[in-house]
């Protein structure tokens, strides 16, 4: 046998032996050398087929982790700090642009009750907003397909109509 | 019509299973597949709603997993480079007289041969082993695993052939240790 066409039949051996036609098998079954290489290459094959999947145990506090991870809030806490900064001065910035308060209220006083309300606010939007966030996390990611939905129903029944 | 599921019945039947297909395609580094399993499940969180019902829980679970792994994999794709191309153990050498090889043969008949072989497996190249696992392990045809890492399939098949030779070849030099 040429070595060129040994050297194929190695290759095809170790690489996908079910590939092997039949002339390939009938000259691989004529060399000694060659039928031993098939068969060190089933049993290999056969050995790591035979290996164990699923022999690891996964670590105990792996539902913990994965839990943390998917009740995670969406936001950041420089999100919520930007968002009190922006409560708690806007109406200031307001109140000194906007000179049709003058006379009406004192400016102290509009000022303070502006900035009471909005930490007020924002305290008890926090906690709501966590909540709603991490326990309603997968409604609101499918926000957009459940439009998506709807919109695609309402174009179905409109074409509907279009063609009664 | 879309299908509900349990999301913690569906962790805790298929956490191990995702785990030890992170550790099979991490190279079983349990901090890589920690990270590996965290991404799968909140990836899975977010797409529970498009879950269709054609297939069981699990087995979608495991192809929104699988894809993700190679995702990954494919991002860092200098780890499939072979790292020592001057390494003679994944060339074939054939004997100049045409004997057929016993010893190798002798070795695949003793008893702890499995446990040399899963040994070898794990210590490969990345390019070597990586297609192996997918071929064996995750039952992908050599197109699909070429398709998947966006390597081509000759390639592949290649670095197949060179992994098993690697592994013939170290079980043959477990003889002359």
């Amino acid at each position: 046998m040429k070595e060129s066409r040994k050297k194929l039949l190695i290759q095809k051996i170790y690489t996908i032996s079910s590939s092997l036609t039949k002339k390939e098998l009938e000259d691989i079954q004529k060399s000694a050398y060659l039928k031993t290489e098939l068969e060190i290459a089933s049993r290999l094959d056969a050995s790591i087929k035979a290996m164990e999947h699923e022999k690891f145990t996964p670590p105990p506090g792996l539902r913990n982790l994965v839990m943390r991870k998917i009740l995670e809030p969406a936001y950041k806490i420089w999100h919520v700090l930007v968002v009190m900064f922006i409560i708690v001065i806007s109406p200031v910035f307001l109140t000194w642009e906007s000179e049709e308060y003058d006379g009406l209220l004192e400016q102290h006083l509009l000022i303070t009750i502006f900035i009471y309300y909005g930490i007020l606010i924002t305290l008890l939007l926090l906690p709501l907003s966590y909540q709603i966030i991490s326990k309603h996390r997968k409604k609101m990611e499918h926000i957009k397909d459940n439009f998506d939905e709807y919109l695609d129903s309402s174009i179905g029944k409109a074409r509907n109509i279009f063609h009664k | 019509m879309k299908e509900s599921i349990d999301f913690e019945e569906l962790f805790t039947q298929t956490q191990s299973m995702i785990y030890n297909l992170g550790m099979r395609l991490f190279r079983r580094n349990e901090e890589d597949a920690m990270d590996f399993v965290q991404d799968v499940y909140l990836q899975a969180y977010r797409k529970i709603g498009t879950f269709q019902g054609k297939s069981k829980p699990s087995t979608w679970l495991y192809s929104l997993a699988l894809n993700l792994g190679l995702g990954k994999i494919r991002k860092n794709k200098k780890n499939l480079l072979v790292e020592n191309k001057n390494s003679q153990l994944d060339q074939y050498i054939a004997p100049e007289d045409d004997q057929p090889d016993k010893i190798v043969l002798d070795m695949l008949n003793k008893k702890d041969v499995k446990e040399k072989i899963e040994k070898a497996l794990w210590e490969l190249d990345e390019a070597y082993r990586l297609p192996m696992v997918l071929f064996f392990f995750e039952d992908m045809p050599y197109k699909e695993i070429a398709r998947s890492l966006n390597i081509p399939e000759g390639t592949i098949k290649s670095n197949v052939y060179r992994g098993k030779i690697q592994l013939r070849n170290t079980l043959g030099s477990e003889v002359s240790l």
